[in-house]
């Protein structure tokens, strides 16, 4: 048994063996129910498509202001950018670096480090620093928590080549489980 | 039917990627062979880690909820705001559904994370093996719940930068803005840094030895 057909629950650490999943279905753990991987059909194309449509509305939501406001015959409008400008013209720099982070960096790092990724895919070649990207998405930005990637998302099957093929296992598995279900019946204490 | 966990079988499952390893006995630094990230056991000082982020965003939660986010000037004089009065004021002028969605999302949120992982942190240092499933599903919410804390800071953010009539009308930001902020950061981290398979260990433990 290679430990690639193993899989490790990252929220119970349950070890269980990879199932073949039909398009569209998810597999689960089997004590703790949290999704492990899903099989999700055109996953490359339909990611690129989201992420280059969130791209330009990202430059738009950007450019134009966000809000406007008239009273009596004042009117006011400001930009994403504009209200950290003046939280921190105001003093409050601390607030303002963190609706800065929030609304603008992490949305942008997110974007550009997907296209980064997916783009090169795309068109057949592994980006250089895939590795390094693939764990800032994952980790610093928090995309797709608690989903196996490699089993998610595109870029974890381009990383799939890099993996070594394991030595041998011989502990009892479960298989995961499919599809979701509340699981209570669960190894309560003797 | 028996279970096993990576970690009883002597493998790690990388946090990032997934694939599982095999470390060596070597006491070298461990990096997953697929995507490069560190790996551990479990998450390195997760309780210590975790208490220290909640007991920081505790007590931030004081100053958040007593000094004012919002300081509005204008011809009529000047007011300041705190969270709670601007849902007061909020569900007596009548807009009773914004009054709810502020109190939800600034003042239930936070203190229900807070519960949360408190209750959390308590059963996995007791080794407890009382509902593990709801348990960990009660981390779910808690991480699901942290970025939509933020709703506040927006609020005020966009409100200052856009009512700015010099004389006529001002708003800025209080400094209770700046504690609720440090408190949804706070109780992200907090919530990153708990590692749910301490949950589980208890129950590997007693299922070994009973």
């Amino acid at each position: 048994m290679s430990m690639t057909s193993l899989i490790a629950c990252r929220e119970c650490d349950l070890l269980q063996r990879e199932i073949v999943l039909p398009p569209g279905g998810t597999a689960c753990c089997s004590r703790c129910g949290a999704v492990l991987y899903r099989n999700k059909p055109d996953s490359l194309d339909r990611t690129l498509a989201f992420t280059v449509g969130a791209a330009v509305l990202f430059i738009l939501a950007n450019v134009f202001p966000v809000v406007g406001l008239e009273a009596q015959g004042n009117r006011t409008s400001t930009t994403l950018f504009g209200t950290v400008r003046t939280l921190h013209d105001q003093g409050m720099t601390s607030v303002a670096v963190l609706v800065f982070v929030t609304a603008i960096l992490m949305p942008a790092l997110d974007i550009g480090a997907m296209l980064y990724m997916l783009l090169p895919i795309r068109l057949g070649v592994v980006p250089k620093g895939l590795p390094a990207m693939f764990r800032l998405v994952h980790t610093a930005v928090g995309h797709g928590r608690g989903v196996h990637a490699r089993n998610s998302g595109v870029a974890g099957e381009a990383l799939a080549h890099r993996g070594r093929p394991a030595g041998h296992c011989t502990v009892v598995v479960r298989h995961a489980d499919v599809p979701c279900r509340r699981r209570r019946r669960i190894l309560r204490g003797p | 039917m028996t279970t096993t966990t990576a970690a009883e079988a002597g493998m790690l499952g990388c946090h990032a990627c997934g694939l599982l390893s095999r470390p060596s006995a070597a006491g070298h630094t461990l990096e997953c062979a697929r995507c490069g990230a560190s790996l551990h056991v479990r998450k390195p000082y997760s309780i210590s880690r975790t208490w220290a982020f909640l007991i920081a965003a505790a007590i931030l939660y004081i100053p958040a909820n007593v000094l004012p986010v919002m300081e509005t000037g204008s011809l009529f004089g000047a007011q300041k705001d705190t969270i709670l009065s601007g849902v007061v004021y909020l569900w007596t002028s009548g807009s009773w559904p914004l009054a709810a969605i502020i109190f939800v999302a600034s003042i239930m949120v936070p203190g229900g994370k807070l519960l949360a992982l408190t209750v959390l942190l308590i059963s996995v240092q007791r080794r407890s093996s009382w509902k593990p499933f709801e348990r960990t599903k009660l981390y779910r919410m808690v991480e699901l719940v942290g970025r939509w804390s933020m709703v506040d800071i927006y609020v005020v953010a966009i409100l200052t930068a856009l009512v700015q009539f010099k004389a006529l009308a001002t708003i800025k930001a209080g400094p209770g803005a700046i504690a609720f902020g440090a408190v949804v950061v706070l109780t992200m981290f907090a919530a990153e840094s708990f590692d749910p398979r301490l949950i589980w260990d208890p129950l590997e433990e007693r299922q070994r030895h009973g």
